[in-house]
């Protein structure tokens, strides 16, 4: 079944296509007589185009919007505007039942195995789910072997289809998970920390795993995690989100090894690392990311940035090349002093 | 309980002059409805004076409920606990409570991962701040006790701190609820930070602060640090000696630079090398096969040996004990030398 995938698709094609996307939450005041609502800002025109084949990174620190993000994409959450188009088509023109067709290939890996699964239903039931919901996918008579096909592939025994999610150890458990998406054949897959929650002795394996179900489903993953090392390990592409914005989006290699954003800077030098080589000079950022609720005027990063001046407060930066080979939005955007 | 300990002088001279805690064989049972759970199975490990000391391990380890006992954190029942813990002449773990008081929370203090909860949300962070010296140091006015919170406050950064201290902790972001319970850790003035996980729930950029804080703190006033952390990069960095825990059981020990330069056992070989590294960016990782085990189900002979690639007959008999293979290096492998020598 991953053969049509693979065969089909030259890589690097475009796939999928986000064009200024936002998603605002309106949050009530604190007083519970007439107070106003305040605005949250957690998506904030965010534009990128996934290629087949390919991994986006998507890096930032909690409250970034990164995780909001994943779920506007995937229609979980309601966008309040913007598009993102699938092979020339917006799927936030789609209607329910549109939508629910293309959600097959569209498919999302969370970061809680424990809370992602229903606890009672067997292993079988969990991964063969979809099929029930996309009737005319798989034949029926068909389920048992695929399931245990599926089953096999991420590492997992035949036999434990026929047990429960309880029974099984964190990072089996983000292998059930990784099974159920793939029962739909889905060709983009969204995954939102799915290593986090897992040992480190752990991680690897389940890391592997996704690399090589990529190649042979021909999958492309949008991969949002905060571990650096981790992304940098598994993406074609990076970008780095502060405050729901990109700030800096381009090449793995460009944006670790020489960011030209300040955050972005400033992040990978905070990352504690075991090689001494490479440890950089750490740039300790002052306070602490701003409530989206009240974003800082011009470029949000300004109250945190050492470079930033009156420019900064009054001039929202672009992304866009900045003299680098990777869009950066920064009016100052520079590589680190060596 | 036990009797009352009284330390001899031969008891206390035991503790040599240098190390202020030494726990020794320390084991940790816990009883529970299913059957006993060994947590912590044998340890021994000593800290020194302005010692910078990581304990490194996966969920499940034993390592905070090392840790747990040594501050006397764990009921008992359910948790049985053998073996001694000394600190200056007295042994934690027998000794009885109007003793032990003096000794936890002043003496050897903590902090954990949990910051936020850790605070009582209905007291402001200044009226809790300044209990601590009314509860430890009798005698403290209500105004010196504010005074010195707001002292506290003040060196763990927090800006405006003389404002803050009528603040609430829902006020507080993580981060600096962290510093917060930063303050109260040393606010009496410890020998003996432990730090249990102190930035697992935090950003990587407020990582960054607290363990810059923490360092500076630490060159202040001379304390020694005890860092509980499933990290291998903040343990590369914030600590000179540690000891790797798997299993309830040390595995290995010896000064951090050179372990991570050369592992003598297998599993911390291997989580060594499960770290993706720019440099093998288009390879798989190297990952360790299999999970750790529950504690209610610990493999027999050497507690690794289903993970481990190194694994022969002996090793799913006998269980190795922690041994040197070099000065200051300690390993519990059959195979230590080999995997030392690569």
């Amino acid at each position: 079944m991953a053969k049509a995938a693979s065969e089909s698709a030259a890589v690097g094609e475009p796939l999928f296509k986000v064009e200024n996307l936002v998603k605002h939450f309106e949050v009530r005041d604190g007083s519970l007589l007439g107070g106003g609502s305040k605005v949250i800002r957690a998506v904030d025109d965010v534009s990128f185009t996934l290629h087949r084949g390919e991994t986006l990174g998507i890096v930032g620190e909690s409250g970034c919007g990164k995780s909001t993000l994943a779920r506007v994409l995937l229609r979980l959450v309601e966008p309040t505007s913007g598009k993102a188009h699938l092979e020339g088509e917006n799927i936030f023109d789609l209607n329910k039942h549109e939508m629910r067709l293309r959600r097959r290939r569209l498919q999302i890996i969370f970061q809680d195995p424990f809370a992602s699964l229903n606890p009672r239903m067997t292993v079988a039931e969990i991964v063969r789910e979809p099929w029930a919901i996309f009737p005319g996918e798989v034949p029926r008579r068909e389920w048992h072997d695929r399931v245990v096909e599926l089953l096999k592939r991420v590492g997992l025994n035949a036999d434990d289809a026929h047990r429960h999610p309880h029974q099984f150890s964190g990072g089996q458990r983000q292998r059930i998970g990784i099974a159920r998406s793939l029962a739909l054949n889905p060709e983009i897959v969204i995954c939102d920390e799915p290593v986090s929650a897992l040992d480190v002795s752990i991680q690897a394996q389940v890391i592997n795993l996704l690399e090589e179900i990529q190649d042979e489903f021909g999958l492309s993953y949008i991969f949002i995690a905060h571990d650096l090392s981790i992304v940098r390990h598994i993406s074609d592409r990076v970008a780095v989100m502060y405050l729901g914005k990109f700030i800096e989006l381009g090449n793995w290699r460009d944006i670790y090894e020489s960011p030209t954003h300040p955050y972005t800077q400033a992040l990978l030098s905070a990352a504690p690392s075991i090689d001494a080589a490479e440890r950089r000079q750490r740039i300790i950022l002052e306070g602490e990311v701003p409530s989206p609720l009240s974003p800082p005027t011009g470029c949000r990063f300004r109250t945190r940035c050492h470079r930033a001046e009156d420019r900064c407060a009054s001039e929202e930066p672009e992304l866009s090349l900045r003299g680098g080979r990777q869009l950066c939005a920064c009016h100052f955007a520079a590589p680190m002093p060596a | 309980m036990a009797d009352l300990t009284t330390v001899s002088e031969g008891e206390a001279r035991l503790v040599s002059a240098r190390d202020l805690l030494r726990v020794s064989n320390l084991r940790v049972r816990f009883q529970t409805p299913h059957g006993d759970v060994d947590a912590v199975r044998g340890i021994s490990f000593a800290v020194g004076r302005e010692e910078t000391v990581g304990i490194l391990g996966e969920s499940g380890s034993g390592k905070s409920v090392s840790v747990g006992a040594v501050m006397g954190l764990l009921d008992s029942p359910p948790a049985k606990i053998k073996g001694e813990i000394r600190y200056g002449g007295l042994d934690l773990v027998q000794a009885p409570i109007r003793e032990t008081r003096r000794i936890h929370g002043d003496r050897i203090a903590m902090i954990n991962q949990d910051a936020v909860t850790s605070l009582n949300p209905g007291l402001t962070v200044g009226y809790q701040v300044a209990e601590l010296f009314r509860v430890h140091r009798p005698g403290t006015s209500r105004g010196d006790a504010r005074r010195k919170a707001a002292e506290l406050l003040d060196r763990v950064k927090i800006p405006s701190a003389r404002d803050r201290l009528n603040s609430y902790p829902h006020e507080f972001s993580g981060g600096m609820s962290q510093r917060v319970m930063i303050a109260m850790a040393i606010a009496l003035e410890p020998e003996i930070l432990i730090a249990d996980e102190p930035t697992t729930a935090l950003d990587v950029t407020v990582q960054a602060q607290i363990m810059q804080l923490l360092a500076e703190l630490r060159e202040q006033t001379g304390m020694a640090l005890i860092l509980i952390t499933h990290d291998l990069g903040v343990v590369a960095e914030s600590v000179e000696k540690v000891l790797v825990m798997y299993a309830g059981q040390i595995v290995e020990r010896g000064p951090t630079a050179e372990i991570i330069d050369r592992p003598a056992h297998p599993y911390t070989a291997g989580l060594l090398a499960s770290v993706p590294r720019t440099e093998h960016k288009d390879r798989k990782l190297e990952a360790i096969k299999g999970a750790p085990p529950v504690m209610s189900a610990i493999p027999p002979g050497c507690a690794f040996h289903p993970r481990c690639g190194w694994c022969r007959a002996a090793c799913r008999k006998d269980a190795p004990e922690l041994t040197a293979i070099e000065k200051f290096r300690d390993s519990a492998c059959h195979f230590a030398t080999e995997v030392y020598r690569g």
